[in-house]
């Protein structure tokens, strides 16, 4: 693998908005070679495919390829270039066939008809040595995994130097894995470099000759694959930290008693009909906490709008309780006393446009203080929101300013402030509860989070910072695609998770 | 039978301006973008044909005109509602109350169509004689329409410029992610409707009114956006649509003309009242392009 890399960054970096998503990368990868990316969601990993495949311009620094200092006006001229990208979200139109789908990525302007298509279609199917079978099939009557081929296919013909898969296995089942790899192991043999962006340690174990692992868009570990295990990547990426010392469990006295929430046989399954939540099972009594770890993506984001009554019926199946109450829709589970952390704030706790007084009066429990003739009391419900908001030193506390106008950590205080400061809590769901905020802030929800719990709340706590789980979890679980794998009070608790994290001790 | 072919090309020519506007909303909805502003932008033409065929005596010069001011709403919308991204709906909206009051106003201070226009002129007999006089004299645009319906068909079916189109409207970002710019696209295929919308205005007064009246489009833009609803939209689905609204109309004529004791003005409503049972009964939004009124913003 000597000779010229096929693309050499230095000192490579963009920005979106105040967010430094790429710090100054230098990164080479040479013809053949497999490289894996690993990080977290918003690592910079994708920013990175992106900068080297020209869908974005990097802001500083700079990259070679082939040799040569390049920067691309267009993802054409990358193309054309010889560097090609497969993005997550595959870019096909779903209603057209894959024959048309492929003449639309090769750009012809002509006449063609449906057989001279199919033809063509078949033609660069053999040149990449893929077989799609009929290419007058619509996409959307066919499977992910072979959705994917498509998307891959797009990207083959003609062949490229570079090839950078954007998260490619998180639509696919096992099986198509296993065929992903081996197209993408024959395209390194015949002298393609692969930059394979995942969070997926296990695969970037499978697969890369090469690790390169990204937090907060930089460089945190690199080095060949034989180099790392399963438990030192997942440190790496989630930024553990040096080995536990302090905040070891807590011998906390917790009532074992009747469970408040209860998921039996659940199972969901996403919009492409791909299982998500594989028959889970959960008990959670009154005054516990259980911490559900794992890499994002296994099925957390599913379980959570399960319980919380947000998932389409039609895709949720299996019966879900608190406090006794079967819950059916996000009103049953707020009657029955939820309190719901969402993972992802902009898109599931707040509405941009409306002010920080609504976001706080969304949800409706608290009528009877803001509202007690019947109607919402303005100046009443504005005194509200600003002492709950300065209580969580949301900055600035003005219950009339938007609720976009608020920086991340702000945002997500408003939602802590929402969520957990108020009494009749029965379960709280939260998902990624400190995400964005700082050191002190992070403490107080800890500690708000503990009160509840000695109080009787049953916290489901899920997120993707191990220590955070170990901090305040009293029972520990790791969601790996889809299932729950309890990890026993008496092994090291650190250890077991972060092998189950990667995957290791899952029966295939 | 000589009735029914009388009805039929009758029907057409009634239709054709519908058509000529609603394919011309066929091609900006294909790429995505709901211009909702068809009426206004077939009012603007209307006017610009009936200012300059009756100042020039020319019906051709009263067509370039109508053609011309479809570009420039085509332009005005696609600046808004596609380069700014600005609500379609309501830019579509802006552009129909705009076309009122300018054209309302216009009319009353240049006195336009108070004195006839110069008509279309009818194709020198290219069909047969024993299909009557009617279809005779069906005049140019009729005829251009229906190979439009034709040429848009085999542009959409078989042909890449069409397979581009049709992905803008299905999946703009996949275009995008193949280096084409998706703004660009659709705004070529936007102005290229509304000038189809204007000319449609200018068949209007020129082909059948023959003068301008205030509002003289009279809901012939909203019957267009119905009518490639209805025709699903393919290109013959909107042919299927318009004709309906022309046969229905052609046949209220007739019936005006039977004197069968009843309001007259009842009649009216006849060509209208079957667009909308028409379209009630081909609901359903299956077929509509996937990304059809969400503006593209890139990054």
């Amino acid at each position: 693998m000597a000779g010229v890399p096929v693309v050499e960054a230095k000192g490579l970096g963009r920005s979106f908005g105040r967010t430094r998503a790429l710090d100054a990368i230098d990164l080479a990868i040479s013809p053949g070679e497999i490289c894996a990316l690993l990080g977290e969601n918003g690592a910079g990993k994708s920013t990175f495919g992106r900068l080297l495949c020209g869908h974005l311009a990097p802001d500083s620094g700079q990259f070679m390829f082939d040799g040569r200092p390049m920067r691309w006006r267009s993802p054409n001229e990358a193309r054309r270039a010889g560097a090609a990208m497969v993005h997550q979200h595959f870019m096909l139109v779903p209603s057209m066939t894959i024959a048309e789908n492929l003449a639309l990525a090769r750009g012809g302007l002509g006449v063609r008809g449906a057989r001279g298509l199919a033809a063509d279609a078949r033609a660069m199917a053999a040149e990449a040595g893929f077989d799609i079978g009929d290419p007058g099939r619509r996409i959307d009557a066919i499977g992910v995994g072979e959705q994917q081929r498509i998307e891959i296919l797009k990207a083959l013909v003609p062949l490229p130097r570079l090839l950078v898969l954007d998260e490619p296995t998180a639509a696919l089942a096992p099986r198509e894995v296993d065929v992903l790899f081996e197209i993408v192991r024959g395209l390194a043999a015949r002298g393609v470099a692969v930059i394979l962006v995942t969070h997926r340690l296990t695969e970037a174990l499978t697969l890369a000759d090469r690790v390169v692992v990204l937090r907060h868009g930089r460089v945190v570990a690199e080095g060949p694959r034989a180099t790392f295990d399963a438990a030192r990547l997942a440190r790496d990426m989630v930024g553990a930290g040096p080995a536990p010392t302090a905040a070891p469990l807590r011998p906390r006295q917790v009532p074992g008693g009747r469970a408040v929430l209860s998921v039996r046989g659940l199972r969901v399954v996403d919009e492409r009909g791909v299982p998500r939540v594989a028959g889970l099972d959960l008990d959670l009594p009154a005054g516990r906490v259980l911490g559900i770890a794992g890499v994002e993506g296994n099925g957390q984001d599913e379980l959570v709008q399960a319980i919380a009554g947000v998932q389409p019926r039609r895709r949720a199946q299996g019966r879900i309780e608190i406090g006794g109450r079967a819950i059916t829709d996000p009103a049953t589970a707020r009657a029955a006393g939820l309190g719901l952390v969402p993972a992802d704030r902009q898109r599931d706790a707040l509405i941009g446009p409306l002010s920080l007084r609504d976001n706080m009066m969304l949800v409706t429990y608290r009528l009877a203080e803001i509202a007690p003739r019947g109607w919402i009391d303005r100046r009443r419900s504005t005194q509200w929101a600003r002492k709950l908001l300065a209580g969580r030193d949301v900055r600035p506390p003005e219950p009339d300013l938007q609720a976009a106008a608020l920086s991340g950590g702000n945002q997500q205080r408003l939602v802590v402030a929402r969520e957990l400061d108020h009494d009749d809590l029965v379960v709280l769901l939260a998902a990624e509860p400190t995400r964005g905020l700082d050191l002190m802030a992070r403490w107080q929800v800890h500690a708000r989070i503990r009160e509840l719990a000695a109080s009787g709340v049953a916290v489901l706590l899920v997120s993707s910072d191990l220590e955070e789980i170990l901090d305040l979890a009293d029972d520990l679980a790791v969601m790996v695609r889809g299932r729950l794998h309890a990890v026993g009070a008496t092994t090291d608790r650190r250890e077991a998770a972060g092998r189950l994290m990667a995957g290791v001790e899952m029966e295939a | 039978m000589m009735v029914a072919v009388d009805v039929v090309a009758q029907g057409l020519l009634l239709a054709c301006p519908v058509l000529l506007a609603a394919l011309g909303e066929l091609l900006t909805e294909r790429v995505g973008v709901l211009n909702i502003g068809v009426e206004g932008t077939m009012l603007f033409g209307a006017f610009a044909a009936a200012v300059l065929a009756a100042s020039s005596g020319d019906a051709m010069i009263g067509l370039v005109g109508a053609l011309a001011a479809g570009v420039a709403c085509g332009l005005l919308f696609a600046g808004l509602a596609v380069q700014l991204g600005a609500d379609q709906v309501i830019v579509g909206a802006a552009l129909n109350l705009l076309a009122l009051g300018i054209t309302g106003a216009l009319y009353r201070v240049l006195a336009v169509g108070s004195a006839g226009v110069a008509l279309l002129p009818a194709i020198p007999r290219p069909s047969p004689e024993w299909l009557g006089p009617t279809v005779a004299s069906l005049h140019v645009l009729v005829w251009a329409a229906l190979l439009l319906v034709a040429v848009l068909g085999f542009v959409f079916a078989r042909t890449g410029v069409g397979r581009r189109l049709r992905a803008l409207g299905e999946h703009p970002q996949a275009v995008a992610t193949l280096g084409v710019s998706v703004r660009r696209w659709r705004v070529a295929a936007v102005v290229v409707g509304s000038a189809l919308g204007g000319l449609a205005g200018g068949t209007l007064v020129l082909g059948t009114a023959g003068s301008f009246v205030e509002g003289v489009t009279a809901g012939r833009g909203f019957v267009a956006l119905a009518a490639v609803v209805f025709g699903r939209w393919s290109a013959v689905g909107v042919l299927a649509g318009t004709l309906v609204f022309g046969l229905a109309s052609a046949l209220q004529f007739r019936l005006q003309a039977r004197d069968l004791g009843v309001a007259w003005q009842l009649f009216l409503i006849l060509p209208y009242l079957a667009t909308l049972v028409a379209l009630l009964a081909a609901r359903g939004r299956g077929a509509a392009p996937a990304a059809l009124g969400r503006p593209y913003r890139s990054g």
